[in-house]
Protein backbone atom coordinates (compact mmCIF):
# COMPACT_ATOMS: atom_id res chain seq x y z
CA UNK A 1 0.00 0.00 0.00
CA UNK A 2 2.62 2.60 0.90
CA UNK A 3 4.06 1.62 -2.47
CA UNK A 4 1.07 3.07 -4.23
CA UNK A 5 0.47 6.02 -2.29
CA UNK A 6 4.35 7.06 -3.11
CA UNK A 7 3.53 6.15 -7.25
CA UNK A 8 0.28 8.29 -6.54
CA UNK A 9 2.18 11.12 -5.15
CA UNK A 10 5.32 10.67 -7.30
CA UNK A 11 2.72 10.67 -10.20
CA UNK A 12 0.77 13.52 -9.03
CA UNK A 13 4.00 15.49 -8.43
CA UNK A 14 5.04 15.24 -12.29
CA UNK A 15 1.83 16.58 -13.54
CA UNK A 16 2.07 19.43 -11.12
CA UNK A 17 5.36 19.95 -12.20
CA UNK A 18 5.03 19.97 -16.10
CA UNK A 19 5.52 23.05 -17.65
CA UNK A 20 2.90 24.72 -19.50
CA UNK A 21 3.10 24.96 -23.09
CA UNK A 22 1.57 26.86 -26.07
CA UNK A 23 1.64 25.73 -29.37
CA UNK A 24 0.62 27.35 -32.72
CA UNK A 25 -0.63 25.62 -36.01
CA UNK A 26 -0.86 26.61 -39.34
CA UNK A 27 -4.16 25.61 -41.56
CA UNK A 28 -6.76 23.30 -40.71
CA UNK A 29 -4.18 20.43 -40.68
CA UNK A 30 -2.03 19.61 -37.98
CA UNK A 31 1.21 21.44 -39.04
CA UNK A 32 2.47 22.53 -35.92
CA UNK A 33 5.00 25.99 -35.98
CA UNK A 34 8.34 25.52 -34.74
CA UNK A 35 9.17 28.51 -32.27
CA UNK A 36 10.88 31.40 -33.79
CA UNK A 37 10.15 30.10 -37.46
CA UNK A 38 8.93 31.50 -40.67
CA UNK A 39 5.83 30.50 -42.18
CA UNK A 40 4.79 31.26 -45.92
CA UNK A 41 1.21 31.76 -46.96
CA UNK A 42 -0.19 32.17 -50.72
CA UNK A 43 -3.63 31.54 -50.57
CA UNK A 44 -5.27 34.59 -51.44
CA UNK A 45 -8.46 35.16 -51.97
CA UNK A 46 -9.54 38.00 -54.16
CA UNK A 47 -13.33 39.40 -54.44
CA UNK A 48 -13.81 41.61 -57.34
CA UNK A 49 -17.15 43.36 -57.91
CA UNK A 50 -17.70 46.43 -60.13
CA UNK A 51 -15.34 49.65 -59.42
CA UNK A 52 -13.06 47.67 -56.61
CA UNK A 53 -12.38 44.03 -54.79
CA UNK A 54 -11.65 42.73 -51.64
CA UNK A 55 -8.19 40.53 -50.53
CA UNK A 56 -8.54 38.57 -47.97
CA UNK A 57 -5.00 36.47 -46.36
CA UNK A 58 -6.38 34.59 -44.22
CA UNK A 59 -3.44 31.58 -42.93
CA UNK A 60 -5.99 30.15 -40.16
CA UNK A 61 -3.84 30.29 -37.71
CA UNK A 62 -4.75 27.64 -34.82
CA UNK A 63 -3.56 28.15 -31.33
CA UNK A 64 -3.64 25.02 -28.23
CA UNK A 65 -2.51 24.97 -24.70
CA UNK A 66 -1.72 21.63 -23.06
CA UNK A 67 -3.57 22.91 -19.75
CA UNK A 68 -6.62 25.07 -19.50
CA UNK A 69 -5.86 28.52 -19.14
CA UNK A 70 -7.59 32.09 -19.35
CA UNK A 71 -4.85 34.60 -19.21
CA UNK A 72 -3.14 34.25 -22.33
CA UNK A 73 -1.64 36.71 -23.87
CA UNK A 74 -1.83 36.96 -28.18
CA UNK A 75 0.24 39.34 -29.92
CA UNK A 76 -0.22 40.19 -33.62
CA UNK A 77 2.49 42.58 -34.84
CA UNK A 78 2.77 43.54 -38.90
CA UNK A 79 6.25 44.64 -39.57
CA UNK A 80 5.56 45.46 -43.16
CA UNK A 81 3.48 48.47 -42.00
CA UNK A 82 -0.27 47.01 -42.75
CA UNK A 83 -3.76 46.18 -40.92
CA UNK A 84 -4.15 43.38 -39.85
CA UNK A 85 -7.13 41.60 -37.85
CA UNK A 86 -7.08 39.64 -34.36
CA UNK A 87 -10.29 38.24 -32.66
CA UNK A 88 -8.93 35.01 -30.79
CA UNK A 89 -12.82 34.11 -30.67
CA UNK A 90 -13.90 37.52 -29.28
CA UNK A 91 -14.18 40.52 -30.29
CA UNK A 92 -12.12 41.72 -33.47
CA UNK A 93 -9.17 44.42 -33.35
CA UNK A 94 -7.63 46.05 -36.49
CA UNK A 95 -4.23 47.75 -36.42
CA UNK A 96 -0.85 47.32 -36.81
CA UNK A 97 0.15 45.57 -33.37
CA UNK A 98 -2.38 44.22 -31.83
CA UNK A 99 -2.46 42.72 -28.09
CA UNK A 100 -5.55 40.40 -26.63
CA UNK A 101 -5.41 39.51 -23.15
CA UNK A 102 -7.65 37.19 -21.10
CA UNK A 103 -7.53 34.84 -24.09
CA UNK A 104 -9.34 31.37 -22.69
CA UNK A 105 -8.65 28.21 -23.81
CA UNK A 106 -9.88 24.29 -23.18
CA UNK A 107 -6.93 22.13 -22.22
CA UNK A 108 -5.77 20.32 -25.74
CA UNK A 109 -8.27 22.36 -28.02
CA UNK A 110 -7.34 24.39 -31.27
CA UNK A 111 -8.38 28.03 -30.93
CA UNK A 112 -8.57 29.77 -34.52
CA UNK A 113 -6.92 33.26 -33.34
CA UNK A 114 -8.81 34.85 -36.20
CA UNK A 115 -5.86 35.97 -37.65
CA UNK A 116 -6.09 37.80 -41.06
CA UNK A 117 -4.95 40.62 -43.60
CA UNK A 118 -8.19 42.41 -44.84
CA UNK A 119 -7.78 44.96 -48.01
CA UNK A 120 -11.31 45.86 -48.71
CA UNK A 121 -12.81 48.19 -51.61
CA UNK A 122 -9.04 48.70 -53.26
CA UNK A 123 -8.95 49.39 -56.65
CA UNK A 124 -9.34 46.74 -58.64
CA UNK A 125 -5.72 47.30 -60.58
CA UNK A 126 -4.17 47.31 -57.03
CA UNK A 127 -1.20 45.34 -56.09
CA UNK A 128 -1.59 42.46 -53.91
CA UNK A 129 0.97 43.39 -51.15
CA UNK A 130 3.12 41.54 -49.22
CA UNK A 131 2.53 41.17 -45.68
CA UNK A 132 5.09 40.07 -42.96
CA UNK A 133 3.77 39.56 -39.51
CA UNK A 134 5.08 37.98 -36.10
CA UNK A 135 2.84 36.38 -34.00
CA UNK A 136 3.23 35.42 -30.24
CA UNK A 137 1.35 34.21 -27.59
CA UNK A 138 2.29 33.74 -23.88
CA UNK A 139 0.46 32.98 -20.75
CA UNK A 140 0.56 35.97 -18.74
CA UNK A 141 3.37 36.90 -16.18
CA UNK A 142 5.57 33.57 -17.34
CA UNK A 143 7.80 34.71 -19.94
CA UNK A 144 9.46 31.18 -20.27
CA UNK A 145 6.38 30.21 -21.65
CA UNK A 146 6.26 32.34 -24.61
CA UNK A 147 6.09 30.99 -28.53
CA UNK A 148 6.71 33.34 -31.86
CA UNK A 149 6.82 32.84 -35.42
CA UNK A 150 7.08 35.14 -38.66
CA UNK A 151 4.28 34.73 -41.08
CA UNK A 152 4.83 36.13 -44.59
CA UNK A 153 1.46 36.35 -47.02
CA UNK A 154 1.25 37.49 -50.38
CA UNK A 155 1.15 36.19 -54.20
CA UNK A 156 4.47 35.39 -54.50
CA UNK A 157 5.59 33.68 -51.46
CA UNK A 158 6.27 30.21 -52.85
CA UNK A 159 3.45 28.21 -51.34
CA UNK A 160 2.09 26.97 -47.58
CA UNK A 161 4.99 25.73 -45.93
CA UNK A 162 6.80 25.86 -42.45
CA UNK A 163 10.03 27.14 -43.02
CA UNK A 164 12.31 26.11 -39.55
CA UNK A 165 14.63 28.19 -40.26
CA UNK A 166 17.65 27.48 -38.97
CA UNK A 167 19.29 29.04 -35.37
CA UNK A 168 22.10 29.62 -37.54
CA UNK A 169 21.01 31.96 -39.81
CA UNK A 170 19.52 34.99 -39.25
CA UNK A 171 17.45 37.42 -42.07
CA UNK A 172 17.80 41.13 -41.07
CA UNK A 173 17.41 44.24 -42.50
CA UNK A 174 19.95 44.75 -45.49
CA UNK A 175 22.26 41.42 -43.76
CA UNK A 176 22.56 37.57 -42.97
CA UNK A 177 24.09 36.95 -39.36
CA UNK A 178 25.21 33.35 -38.70
CA UNK A 179 26.26 31.45 -35.91
CA UNK A 180 28.00 28.39 -36.46
CA UNK A 181 30.01 25.33 -35.26
CA UNK A 182 31.74 24.37 -38.37
CA UNK A 183 32.51 26.20 -41.34
CA UNK A 184 30.44 25.87 -44.43
CA UNK A 185 29.16 27.32 -47.59
CA UNK A 186 26.29 29.46 -48.12
CA UNK A 187 24.73 29.75 -50.85
CA UNK A 188 21.61 31.92 -51.90
CA UNK A 189 19.24 31.17 -55.07
CA UNK A 190 16.74 33.73 -56.18
CA UNK A 191 13.19 32.05 -57.69
CA UNK A 192 14.20 32.68 -60.48
CA UNK A 193 16.90 30.34 -60.46
CA UNK A 194 19.92 32.62 -60.39
CA UNK A 195 22.96 32.11 -57.83
CA UNK A 196 23.11 35.54 -56.03
CA UNK A 197 25.55 34.37 -52.91
CA UNK A 198 27.97 31.63 -52.69
CA UNK A 199 30.40 32.62 -49.48
CA UNK A 200 32.53 29.97 -47.19
CA UNK A 201 31.31 31.23 -43.63
CA UNK A 202 32.42 30.29 -40.38
CA UNK A 203 32.29 31.31 -36.59
CA UNK A 204 30.10 34.29 -36.19
CA UNK A 205 29.06 37.09 -38.48
CA UNK A 206 27.03 38.84 -41.18
CA UNK A 207 27.08 38.68 -45.06
CA UNK A 208 25.53 41.92 -46.40
CA UNK A 209 22.35 41.39 -48.60
CA UNK A 210 21.53 44.98 -48.98
CA UNK A 211 22.71 44.15 -53.03
CA UNK A 212 19.55 41.85 -52.63
CA UNK A 213 16.00 42.62 -53.82
CA UNK A 214 13.91 41.57 -50.55
CA UNK A 215 11.95 38.31 -51.19
CA UNK A 216 12.42 35.22 -50.65
CA UNK A 217 15.32 33.16 -51.80
CA UNK A 218 16.42 29.03 -51.37
CA UNK A 219 19.64 28.96 -49.41
CA UNK A 220 21.90 26.21 -48.65
CA UNK A 221 24.28 25.80 -46.04
CA UNK A 222 26.28 23.08 -45.72
CA UNK A 223 23.96 20.09 -45.76
CA UNK A 224 21.13 21.80 -45.05
CA UNK A 225 18.53 23.86 -47.55
CA UNK A 226 15.52 25.65 -47.39
CA UNK A 227 13.94 29.22 -48.09
CA UNK A 228 14.87 32.40 -46.32
CA UNK A 229 13.92 35.66 -46.27
CA UNK A 230 15.50 38.38 -47.20
CA UNK A 231 14.63 42.07 -46.00
CA UNK B 1 -61.57 56.36 -25.14
CA UNK B 2 -58.80 56.33 -22.45
CA UNK B 3 -56.00 58.89 -21.17
CA UNK B 4 -53.48 57.41 -23.52
CA UNK B 5 -55.72 57.47 -27.03
CA UNK B 6 -56.99 60.96 -26.17
CA UNK B 7 -53.31 62.15 -25.87
CA UNK B 8 -52.07 60.31 -28.59
CA UNK B 9 -55.16 61.69 -30.98
CA UNK B 10 -54.47 64.93 -29.78
CA UNK B 11 -50.47 64.92 -30.32
CA UNK B 12 -51.97 63.70 -33.93
CA UNK B 13 -53.90 66.16 -34.34
CA UNK B 14 -52.52 69.12 -33.20
CA UNK B 15 -49.67 69.32 -36.37
CA UNK B 16 -52.87 70.14 -38.68
CA UNK B 17 -54.44 72.50 -36.31
CA UNK B 18 -51.23 74.22 -35.47
CA UNK B 19 -49.46 74.07 -38.88
CA UNK B 20 -46.64 73.12 -36.27
CA UNK B 21 -43.72 71.55 -38.37
CA UNK B 22 -41.82 75.14 -36.88
CA UNK B 23 -43.08 75.23 -34.06
CA UNK B 24 -40.30 75.00 -30.87
CA UNK B 25 -40.49 71.25 -28.84
CA UNK B 26 -41.37 73.56 -25.56
CA UNK B 27 -44.37 75.08 -27.09
CA UNK B 28 -46.60 72.42 -27.62
CA UNK B 29 -47.63 70.66 -24.62
CA UNK B 30 -50.65 68.90 -23.05
CA UNK B 31 -51.37 68.07 -19.04
CA UNK B 32 -51.18 64.58 -18.48
CA UNK B 33 -52.64 62.98 -15.64
CA UNK B 34 -51.74 59.59 -13.95
CA UNK B 35 -49.32 58.08 -16.89
CA UNK B 36 -47.34 55.43 -15.89
CA UNK B 37 -44.61 54.66 -18.37
CA UNK B 38 -43.77 51.30 -19.35
CA UNK B 39 -40.00 50.56 -19.69
CA UNK B 40 -38.13 50.29 -23.43
CA UNK B 41 -34.43 49.37 -23.53
CA UNK B 42 -32.19 50.71 -26.24
CA UNK B 43 -29.11 48.67 -27.14
CA UNK B 44 -26.80 50.09 -29.52
CA UNK B 45 -24.92 47.17 -31.63
CA UNK B 46 -21.78 48.76 -32.97
CA UNK B 47 -21.03 46.74 -35.70
CA UNK B 48 -19.22 46.06 -39.47
CA UNK B 49 -19.68 44.06 -42.59
CA UNK B 50 -16.11 43.18 -42.51
CA UNK B 51 -16.54 42.18 -38.83
CA UNK B 52 -16.49 38.68 -38.72
CA UNK B 53 -17.89 37.78 -35.37
CA UNK B 54 -20.60 40.36 -36.02
CA UNK B 55 -23.15 38.44 -37.16
CA UNK B 56 -23.33 36.35 -33.87
CA UNK B 57 -23.79 39.24 -32.38
CA UNK B 58 -26.95 40.03 -34.38
CA UNK B 59 -28.46 37.31 -33.60
CA UNK B 60 -27.71 38.36 -30.10
CA UNK B 61 -29.65 40.86 -31.13
CA UNK B 62 -32.67 38.78 -32.67
CA UNK B 63 -32.84 36.60 -29.86
CA UNK B 64 -33.24 39.93 -27.42
CA UNK B 65 -35.82 40.94 -29.99
CA UNK B 66 -37.54 37.67 -30.22
CA UNK B 67 -37.84 37.48 -26.41
CA UNK B 68 -38.64 40.84 -25.19
CA UNK B 69 -40.79 42.24 -28.77
CA UNK B 70 -41.07 46.22 -28.81
CA UNK B 71 -39.55 46.31 -24.92
CA UNK B 72 -35.86 46.08 -26.48
CA UNK B 73 -35.27 48.71 -29.28
CA UNK B 74 -31.74 47.58 -31.43
CA UNK B 75 -29.89 50.06 -33.70
CA UNK B 76 -26.97 48.73 -35.73
CA UNK B 77 -24.31 51.40 -35.80
CA UNK B 78 -21.65 50.28 -38.36
CA UNK B 79 -18.64 52.08 -37.11
CA UNK B 80 -14.78 51.65 -36.88
CA UNK B 81 -12.11 49.15 -38.70
CA UNK B 82 -14.81 46.84 -39.45
CA UNK B 83 -16.74 49.33 -41.09
CA UNK B 84 -17.72 49.94 -44.89
CA UNK B 85 -18.18 53.82 -45.32
CA UNK B 86 -21.48 54.35 -47.38
CA UNK B 87 -19.61 56.92 -49.86
CA UNK B 88 -17.83 53.51 -50.95
CA UNK B 89 -20.22 52.05 -52.52
CA UNK B 90 -20.84 51.06 -55.73
CA UNK B 91 -24.76 50.24 -56.02
CA UNK B 92 -26.04 47.80 -56.61
CA UNK B 93 -23.04 45.46 -56.34
CA UNK B 94 -21.26 47.14 -53.72
CA UNK B 95 -23.21 48.33 -50.27
CA UNK B 96 -21.35 50.16 -47.77
CA UNK B 97 -23.55 50.77 -44.37
CA UNK B 98 -21.17 53.08 -42.97
CA UNK B 99 -22.21 56.73 -41.64
CA UNK B 100 -19.90 59.65 -40.90
CA UNK B 101 -21.09 60.10 -37.83
CA UNK B 102 -21.57 56.27 -37.16
CA UNK B 103 -17.78 57.01 -36.03
CA UNK B 104 -18.66 59.57 -34.02
CA UNK B 105 -21.04 57.26 -32.17
CA UNK B 106 -18.52 54.78 -31.64
CA UNK B 107 -15.59 57.19 -30.49
CA UNK B 108 -18.26 58.45 -27.57
CA UNK B 109 -17.66 54.81 -25.82
CA UNK B 110 -13.77 54.38 -26.93
CA UNK B 111 -14.69 51.56 -29.03
CA UNK B 112 -11.84 49.56 -30.41
CA UNK B 113 -13.16 46.02 -31.09
CA UNK B 114 -16.25 44.81 -32.54
CA UNK B 115 -18.47 43.63 -31.82
CA UNK B 116 -19.61 45.77 -28.96
CA UNK B 117 -22.71 47.04 -27.71
CA UNK B 118 -24.37 49.69 -25.53
CA UNK B 119 -27.48 48.75 -23.25
CA UNK B 120 -29.15 51.98 -22.52
CA UNK B 121 -26.52 54.84 -22.88
CA UNK B 122 -23.78 52.64 -20.00
CA UNK B 123 -20.96 51.52 -21.50
CA UNK B 124 -19.36 49.39 -24.15
CA UNK B 125 -20.06 45.74 -23.53
CA UNK B 126 -19.60 42.04 -25.11
CA UNK B 127 -22.62 40.36 -26.81
CA UNK B 128 -22.56 37.54 -23.71
CA UNK B 129 -23.29 40.23 -21.26
CA UNK B 130 -26.17 42.29 -23.17
CA UNK B 131 -29.31 39.43 -22.06
CA UNK B 132 -28.37 40.45 -18.43
CA UNK B 133 -27.94 44.25 -18.83
CA UNK B 134 -31.33 44.24 -20.88
CA UNK B 135 -32.93 42.13 -18.06
CA UNK B 136 -31.58 44.60 -15.42
CA UNK B 137 -32.59 47.83 -17.77
CA UNK B 138 -36.21 46.32 -18.25
CA UNK B 139 -36.17 46.32 -14.77
CA UNK B 140 -35.61 49.60 -14.21
CA UNK B 141 -38.79 52.01 -13.88
CA UNK B 142 -38.83 55.09 -16.54
CA UNK B 143 -39.74 58.97 -16.03
CA UNK B 144 -41.42 59.06 -18.92
CA UNK B 145 -42.88 57.73 -22.30
CA UNK B 146 -42.50 58.69 -25.69
CA UNK B 147 -44.76 58.23 -28.55
CA UNK B 148 -43.40 58.66 -32.21
CA UNK B 149 -45.47 59.42 -34.96
CA UNK B 150 -43.87 59.27 -38.23
CA UNK B 151 -45.15 59.52 -42.13
CA UNK B 152 -43.93 59.12 -45.47
CA UNK B 153 -44.61 62.07 -47.91
CA UNK B 154 -44.36 60.82 -51.27
CA UNK B 155 -45.05 64.08 -52.57
CA UNK B 156 -41.49 65.65 -51.51
CA UNK B 157 -39.68 62.24 -50.23
CA UNK B 158 -39.69 63.07 -47.04
CA UNK B 159 -40.36 61.66 -43.58
CA UNK B 160 -42.35 63.39 -40.84
CA UNK B 161 -41.75 62.70 -37.42
CA UNK B 162 -43.50 63.80 -34.22
CA UNK B 163 -42.03 62.87 -31.03
CA UNK B 164 -44.18 63.21 -28.06
CA UNK B 165 -42.51 63.17 -24.54
CA UNK B 166 -44.63 62.53 -21.39
CA UNK B 167 -42.82 63.15 -18.10
CA UNK B 168 -44.38 61.69 -15.06
CA UNK B 169 -41.15 63.21 -13.32
CA UNK B 170 -39.62 67.00 -13.91
CA UNK B 171 -36.41 66.31 -15.60
CA UNK B 172 -33.75 67.20 -18.24
CA UNK B 173 -32.02 65.51 -20.73
CA UNK B 174 -31.23 65.59 -24.77
CA UNK B 175 -33.51 63.85 -27.01
CA UNK B 176 -32.08 61.33 -29.95
CA UNK B 177 -34.05 61.15 -33.25
CA UNK B 178 -32.72 58.29 -35.42
CA UNK B 179 -33.68 57.05 -38.82
CA UNK B 180 -33.16 53.23 -38.99
CA UNK B 181 -33.66 50.81 -41.26
CA UNK B 182 -34.17 46.72 -41.88
CA UNK B 183 -34.29 44.53 -44.54
CA UNK B 184 -31.46 45.94 -46.26
CA UNK B 185 -29.32 43.51 -48.56
CA UNK B 186 -25.43 43.86 -48.59
CA UNK B 187 -22.71 41.92 -48.23
CA UNK B 188 -21.15 40.85 -44.47
CA UNK B 189 -18.12 38.34 -43.76
CA UNK B 190 -18.92 35.78 -41.28
CA UNK B 191 -16.01 33.79 -39.58
CA UNK B 192 -17.86 30.73 -40.85
CA UNK B 193 -19.43 31.37 -44.18
CA UNK B 194 -16.89 34.07 -45.35
CA UNK B 195 -18.00 36.62 -46.96
CA UNK B 196 -22.34 36.63 -47.81
CA UNK B 197 -22.88 38.63 -50.20
CA UNK B 198 -26.54 38.53 -49.61
CA UNK B 199 -26.77 39.09 -45.99
CA UNK B 200 -29.79 40.79 -44.80
CA UNK B 201 -29.01 43.87 -42.24
CA UNK B 202 -31.15 45.03 -40.05
CA UNK B 203 -31.68 47.76 -37.58
CA UNK B 204 -29.47 49.83 -39.17
CA UNK B 205 -28.54 53.32 -38.36
CA UNK B 206 -29.04 55.94 -41.27
CA UNK B 207 -29.06 59.26 -39.92
CA UNK B 208 -30.14 61.27 -37.31
CA UNK B 209 -32.83 64.10 -36.77
CA UNK B 210 -31.41 65.77 -34.18
CA UNK B 211 -27.24 65.92 -34.47
CA UNK B 212 -24.64 63.50 -33.38
CA UNK B 213 -25.40 65.05 -29.74
CA UNK B 214 -29.11 65.11 -29.57
CA UNK B 215 -31.17 68.02 -28.88
CA UNK B 216 -31.68 69.38 -25.10
CA UNK B 217 -35.28 69.08 -23.56
CA UNK B 218 -36.59 70.37 -19.71
CA UNK B 219 -39.63 68.48 -19.35
CA UNK B 220 -41.67 69.35 -16.20
CA UNK B 221 -44.16 66.63 -14.19
CA UNK B 222 -47.57 66.02 -16.36
CA UNK B 223 -46.54 68.09 -19.02
CA UNK B 224 -46.16 66.82 -22.49
CA UNK B 225 -43.60 68.21 -24.98
CA UNK B 226 -43.72 67.79 -28.69
CA UNK B 227 -40.78 67.69 -31.08
CA UNK B 228 -41.25 67.66 -34.75
CA UNK B 229 -38.41 66.94 -37.45
CA UNK B 230 -38.04 66.05 -40.96
CA UNK B 231 -35.63 64.88 -43.43
CA UNK B 232 -35.42 63.70 -47.35
CA UNK B 233 -35.40 60.62 -48.32
CA UNK B 234 -31.82 59.27 -49.47
CA UNK B 235 -31.78 58.21 -52.74
CA UNK B 236 -28.43 58.47 -54.49
CA UNK B 237 -25.88 56.81 -56.30
CA UNK B 238 -24.33 55.14 -52.78
CA UNK B 239 -27.49 55.12 -50.69
CA UNK B 240 -31.18 54.33 -51.59
CA UNK B 241 -33.26 54.04 -48.71
CA UNK B 242 -36.43 52.29 -48.61
CA UNK B 243 -39.61 53.77 -46.71
CA UNK B 244 -41.47 51.07 -46.63
CA UNK B 245 -38.48 49.33 -44.21
CA UNK B 246 -37.75 52.83 -42.23
CA UNK B 247 -38.64 53.16 -38.58
CA UNK B 248 -37.59 56.28 -36.52
CA UNK B 249 -35.94 55.47 -32.99
CA UNK B 250 -36.38 58.24 -30.00
CA UNK B 251 -34.53 58.06 -26.50
CA UNK B 252 -34.52 60.59 -23.89
CA UNK B 253 -31.20 60.14 -21.66
CA UNK B 254 -29.03 62.23 -19.26
CA UNK B 255 -25.69 61.58 -17.64
CA UNK B 256 -27.23 58.11 -15.67
CA UNK B 257 -27.95 56.75 -19.18
CA UNK B 258 -31.05 56.77 -20.99
CA UNK B 259 -34.18 57.49 -19.60
CA UNK B 260 -36.60 55.75 -21.73
CA UNK B 261 -36.80 54.46 -25.71
CA UNK B 262 -39.65 53.81 -28.62
CA UNK B 263 -39.68 52.80 -32.09
CA UNK B 264 -42.30 53.03 -34.26
CA UNK B 265 -42.24 52.47 -38.54
CA UNK B 266 -42.42 55.06 -40.55
CA UNK B 267 -46.10 55.28 -42.08
CA UNK B 268 -46.22 55.31 -45.71
CA UNK B 269 -48.90 57.83 -47.21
Amino acid sequence: MKKLYLTLALAALATASQAKELTFYLGDDNTAIANESTVYFDNVTIDSYDGGKDIVMNPHINIISDVAANDIILIAECTSGQNIQLCAGGTCEMGKEITKTGVTLEAGKKLDIQFEYMGMGVAPDAEIPTVESTITAMYEGDDDSMVTFTIIMGEDVNGLAVIRTPKSLKSIAGAIEYTLAEPATLTLVSTSGRTVLNQNISGNGSISTGSLAPGIYVYTLGNETGKIYIR
Amino acid sequence: MNIKTLIIATAAIAPVVCGCNDIKEDDRYLTVEGVTPVRAVLIEDFTGQNCVNCPAAHATIEKLVEQYGASVIPVSIHAGGFGVSVSTSRLPSYVGLMQPEGNSLNDKYGIKEWPKGVVNGHHATNPDEWAAEVRTELAKESPLSIVIDASYNAEDNTIEVSTTMMPAATLSGRLNVWVVESGIVAFQRDITAGRIPDYVHNHVYRASLTGTDGEAVNLQQGIHSTATHSIAVRNSDTEVWNPANLSIVAFVSDNSGVLQAASSDVNNL
